[in-house]
């Protein structure tokens, strides 16, 4: 029983921000909001305002490291990726997997002797490093709930809110 | 006692009543020969045994109380320090303390030193008494004391120095079991089994011997699994353990001349005259090799220091401490001690004994606990821990002097003329020390 | 010869049994001139630059393990501002944490820096090695683990360990035990899975990976952001090397560690003594006999003689 609970919660966790962004089309219009919201168990999904975070940062490569139909920017990246043209996809998840521990992708990461990127981050790292940081950076808003509700399985993993133990004060901030 | 005493009284020191010739039983031999209400008497009499009495009140229901509450209950139930006095008094001091078997041992088995067979006797009780009581501390910390026996028989980690001590510590408890049981069959009345005991006596010593250098040395190796917890000035991975061997020699040597003078103050009655008229010139002995034991330690504490690169430690707060330490402990005991036996001063011989034992507990300490986590934060032991292990220590006193009461530790167990003891194979006195020739009996009666 | 072939081959020849694949790596290890660890071992790389301190791990460390209930939520981060024994020491391993969190402000940088900290799963462990009744085993997956069915109690382990991680269930009086990470081992490392602090972290701060592999990682973040890492991989060499190691942009003291640590398995330290115990045994019984004849034989008296002849018995 025990088990089977920790299961669904551990499981529920790793698949959390995995990404269910719209098809894109191939007229290169970046998509108005993205919800990331796949396994929003301990936390609701985000519905991320792409639009808003284009306002504010017109260099997509900023947060992505390519875009459809242009050039990779980072000269590092180019390096070796300038004749690839547009012809990735932009999603985080076609790279970031979303369980990147697993005994078999560690295996998979390990045994191709071609393979030159082996320390990528997993989708739910990838997001939370790129947003985080920036927000951080940028005097954005950092706390967990700014961006996702916390569900009630995710105040009972963290004993918080109503599973809160008595006389602790719970939803606390950093600061 | 000592009024029954001096009203002519003569405690059992033989198998036969002298009076009339009966064999005394049981009772009363562990009655001294008194009747039950002089035995009470005596007891109330004596103002030590109502303070042992005071302390065992307040210290045996503690005892219990950590046996259902846990451990918890009565240490500070520290993560950081996970040994207490428990261990840090009754296993890192009393071992040391206890040394004094193998010691004497060595010196009149196996050297042929006759000069102290007076006290050898004393000198192995000494020793059976400290570890026995070792394994009792251990037994009140370990957190599953019943479980004592799991490294001998259930499960082996065996490259654990741990592993050794556990070993040496039961085996040579074993051997001190041994060598004092021929006191006990004498006392008790089975020659043959004293006998049987006394014919492996080279061996027994031997053993000892061996057991005793290695697990010495072992505890201090113990320490060496944690450096960096143990402060530089007392740790080093190289000489840890002859540290403590080196220790360990004047700690046994000084606890004998220590208890022979506690011994000769309270209990003298129980003295035989060779052990009195003896007791001087044996302690100034002990007290040379005692000396001799120090000078090699202080040799090598500064080796060690010198090989470690420590003298920078010297003056911070902790250096001051050691300094302390060794100054106490080390130093004035040695100029104490040369300076007494030079002028055969015995009374300042006794003193620097139990300077040095103090100095030797400081060290021990200061090894396990105090300077342990230097870098961290310092603990007190709370009070219940306190209490137990006075407690434990008056336990060993008690035992102690229970046991000097009757076994032939302090006398020798006289022999006389058995009316109706003819079955007995071997004269008594032949027997407790063949290689005796000034025992009282021995030239009386020794065949020849 | 170096720690882990002494204790293997003890193992080996003490201790009758073991599977195959044990035993070959035993000799295999044996043979080596330095030990390099277990070549299938797990590790996690925790980069501190990372690690924002959201105690997430916490907590699921606390559910995966069913662990008591925290004395407060894990999401209020008061907690970072405890500190116990005048100041001297911030929270701990206990044992209802198997991990716990830190703050640490430093003076190297503006922002604090947070460290998780658990066992650390050494590649040659101290509480392994000094453990009298072999209560832990270092499992080819990396793991460090524990049995309770044959511990005594004795807490060498606790003093032995070199992080003092292992906690002890002091107030249970029947079945006291060491309490600590175990890497996940039954629930998750055996199915292939990673740790659930690891798995639930949100920065990935926590890099689940062979520790051979995680090395490498590790170094070629430092390298290829010079800038931003202190050039130190801690637990690559500490105590012999541990399957968790960390990545700073702080010097390592200043978020906690402890930097004196030698480079070479604690249990290295025993050596010295471990050496001499053969020689004491060989060496001892014929010495002291020696001296005992010639004690007695310089008398050349009757005694003496009766001591002879009792030896000869
Ligand atoms: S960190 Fe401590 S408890 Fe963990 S494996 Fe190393 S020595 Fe053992
Ligand atoms: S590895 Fe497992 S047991 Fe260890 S801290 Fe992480 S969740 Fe807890
Ligand atoms: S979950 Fe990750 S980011 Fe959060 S405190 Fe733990 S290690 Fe740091």
């Amino acid at each position: 029983m025990k088990i089977r609970k920790i299961r669904i919660i551990t499981g529920i966790i790793l698949a959390l921000f995995f990404i269910s962004a719209p098809a894109f089309g191939v007229d290169d219009e970046p998509p108005t909001s993205v919800r990331i919201d796949s396994l929003s168990h301990l936390y609701e999904g985000v519905d991320f305002d792409h639009e808003l975070h284009v306002d504010i940062e017109e260099n997509c490569s900023v947060c992505h490291h390519h875009r459809f139909s242009s050039e990779v920017a980072a000269d590092r990246c180019a390096a070796c990726h300038s004749e690839c043209g547009g012809t990735f996809s932009p999603t985080c998840s076609d790279c970031h997997v979303a369980e990147p521990f697993t005994g078999k992708h560690i295996r998979q990461m390990e045994e191709d002797p071609h393979r030159f990127h082996v320390d990528i981050t997993g989708l739910k790292g990838a997001y939370h490093l790129k947003c985080l940081n920036c927000h951080i950076e940028t005097g954005a808003p950092t706390e967990c709930v700014d961006c996702h509700e916390r569900t009630d399985a995710g105040n009972r993993f963290y004993s918080s809110g109503k599973y809160a133990p008595t006389g602790g004060k719970s939803g606390g901030s950093h600061e | 006692m000592k009024n029954f005493i001096k009203e002519g009284f003569k405690p059992v020191d033989s198998l036969n009543d002298p009076d009339d010739g009966h064999q005394w039983s049981l009772m009363q031999k562990l009655l001294l020969g008194l009747s039950p209400k002089e035995y009470f008497q005596q007891l109330r009499r004596n103002p030590f045994n109502w303070f042992l009495f005071m302390i065992f009140a307040v210290g045996l229901p503690v005892i219990v109380y950590r046996y259902i509450n846990g451990l918890g209950s009565v240490m500070h139930g520290s993560f950081d320090y996970p040994w207490g006095l428990f261990l840090g008094f009754g296993l890192f001091c009393m071992v040391p303390l206890s040394a004094s078997g193998f010691l004497l041992g060595t010196t009149v088995e196996l050297f042929g030193q006759k000069d102290y067979k007076p006290i050898l006797n004393l000198a192995l009780l000494n020793g059976l008494l400290g570890y026995f009581f070792a394994v009792v501390f251990l037994l009140v910390d370990l957190g599953m004391p019943w479980r004592l026996y799991y490294p001998m028989v259930i499960s082996w980690g065996t490259a654990a120095v741990l592993f050794l001590v556990g070993w040496h510590v039961a085996t040579y408890l074993t051997v001190q079991v041994l060598e004092v049981s021929e006191s006990f069959f004498e006392w008790i009345g089975w020659p043959t089994a004293k006998n049987y005991i006394h014919k492996g006596t080279i061996g027994l010593t031997v053993a000892g011997i061996i057991l005793s250098t290695l697990h010495q040395g072992a505890l201090g190796t113990l320490l060496t699994y944690a450096p960096g917890k143990v402060h530089p000035l007392w740790y080093s991975a190289e000489f840890m353990w002859i540290f403590f061997l080196c220790s360990s020699i004047f700690a046994g040597l000084c606890m004998v001349i220590a208890v022979s003078t506690i011994v000769k103050k309270t209990m003298s009655w129980r003295c035989s005259g060779e052990f009195l008229d003896n007791l001087d010139s044996i302690t100034i002995g002990l007290a040379k090799g005692a000396s001799m034991a120090l000078v090699t330690y202080l040799v090598i504490k500064i080796v060690g220091m010198t090989h470690d690169n420590l003298w920078a430690y010297l003056t911070t707060g902790w250096g001051t401490w050691y300094l302390l330490e060794i100054g106490l402990g080390v130093v004035l005991p040695i100029i104490l001690f040369s300076f007494a036996i030079r002028n055969k001063s015995v009374g300042l011989i006794r003193f620097t004994a139990f300077l040095t034992i103090f100095g030797l507990l400081l060290n021990r300490l200061n090894t396990v606990l105090i300077s342990f986590n230097w870098n961290l934060y310092q603990e007190w032991p709370p009070l219940l821990e306190t209490i137990i292990s006075v407690t434990i220590f008056f336990l060993f006193v008690t035992v102690y002097r229970f046991i000097l009461y009757r076994l032939p530790i302090l006398y020798a167990w006289q022999a006389v003329p058995a009316k109706e003891l003819v079955s007995v194979p071997v004269p008594e006195q032949a027997d407790p020390d063949p290689v005796q020739p000034e025992h009282q009996f021995a030239k009386v009666v020794t065949p020849s | 010869m170096s720690g882990i072939s002494r204790r293997k081959f003890l193992k080996s020849t003490v201790v009758a049994g073991g599977s195959a694949a044990a035993a070959m790596s035993s000799t295999k290890s044996f043979a080596m001139k330095e030990f390099e660890g277990y070549p299938e071992s797990m590790g996690v790389l925790v980069d501190l630059t990372r690690c924002i301190g959201c105690r997430t791990c916490e907590a699921a460390c606390n559910k995966e393990h069913g662990l008591p209930e925290p004395e407060l939520p894990f999401d209020d981060f008061s907690v970072f501002d405890q500190v116990f024994h005048e100041g001297k020491q911030k929270r701990r391993t206990t044992e209802k944490a198997y991990t716990v969190v830190n703050r640490y402000d430093t003076k190297a940088q503006g922002a604090p820096v947070y460290r998780k900290l658990q066992c650390f799963h050494c590649s040659e462990p101290a509480c392994l090695t000094s453990c009298f009744v072999n209560a832990y085993t270092k499992t080819k997956e990396g793991a460090v683990i524990y049995n309770a069915d044959v511990c005594v109690g004795c807490r060498m382990c606790m003093v032995a360990c070199p992080f003092s991680m292992p906690a002890y269930t002091y107030d249970s009086a029947l079945h006291p035990q060491i309490i600590k990470c175990n890497f996940c081992y039954d629930n998750r490392l055996t199915k292939g899975k990673p740790p659930a602090c690891v798995e639930a972290c949100p920065q990935e701060a926590l890099t689940f990976g062979h520790r051979k592999t995680l090395v490498k990682t590790a170094h070629e973040r430092i390298r290829s952001n010079p800038k931003k890492y202190v050039d130190h991989v801690y637990g690559e060499k500490e105590v012999g090397g541990t399957s968790w190691m960390y990545l700073s942009s702080v010097p390592f003291d200043q978020a906690g560690f402890n930097t004196t640590l030698q480079h070479h398995p604690i249990l290295d330290n025993t050596k010295s003594f471990l050496g001499i115990v053969p020689m004491v045994l060989g060496i001892w019984p014929a010495l002291f006999m020696g001296f005992h004849l010639l004690a007695k034989g310089g008398k050349g008296d009757k005694e003496s003689k009766d001591k002879v002849e009792v030896h000869g018995e």
